[in-house]
């Protein structure tokens, strides 16, 4: 797990952390692995209660 | 190039995909198929835990760390901002129950999935906005 403070202010002008958690750590979290699964699945729409499909968009640029 | 007949055809298999032969846009292992290539696509998908935690899952990598999310309380979207000041609306309207999960959220991880698996994570601040002003909380 990295903390990391970003340069820049948010918009509310603090300076919130940013916290990188690597695969052991996201495996302990409560309900992951499953969404994980479900969105794997993509279609049909995975019957997970809490889960949306949010759709398809182009990726974000891969350079600055 | 995709036929309006393939076109519709292909919004019926795929239900995320709009119907309309302006603004069809396939999965790029359908376009491989057709060999066609265009702009990598990335799917999202929001999951609220059982205890409210919610995770914003992606399946293309970023080129900058995401620093923060901004929802629109009003129009009930998110935006990603990057560290290098890139912005990345998500146009996905939440829906009321997802709504009432997010008008209160503070945090929110963002999910790269591989393969059905959470590979990184970025848990990053939750800030609203309404009528274009931020909210302090």
């Amino acid at each position: 797990m990295t903390i990391r403070l970003p340069s820049t202010p948010s918009p509310i002008g603090v300076k919130p952390t940013v916290v990188r958690l690597d695969p052991g750590d996201l495996t302990k979290l409560l309900g992951l692995g499953e969404a994980a699964a479900a969105f794997g699945e993509r279609y049909p729409q995975p019957d997970l209660p809490g889960y949306y499909m949010v759709g398809q968009h182009p990726a974000p640029q891969t350079s600055a | 190039m995709v036929s309006w007949a393939d076109a519709l055809f292909l919004s019926h298999v795929h239900c995320m995909i709009p119907v309309g032969p302006a603004e069809v846009a396939l999965p790029n292992d359908l376009l491989e198929d057709k060999g066609q290539k265009q702009a990598p696509m990335m799917n999202i998908g929001l999951s609220i835990n059982a205890r409210g935690k919610v995770y914003l899952l992606h399946d293309q990598p970023f080129a900058s760390p995401p620093l923060w999310v901004i929802y629109d309380i009003h129009q009930r979207r998110m935006k990603i901002i990057f560290d290098n000041s890139q912005e990345y609306p998500i146009h996905w309207q939440a829906p009321d129950d997802a709504h009432q999960i997010l008008v209160n959220l503070k945090k929110i991880l963002i999910v790269r999935v591989l393969d059905k698996k959470p590979v990184e994570g970025f848990e990053t601040s939750f800030i609203k906005c309404s009528h274009g002003r931020y909210i302090d909380e």
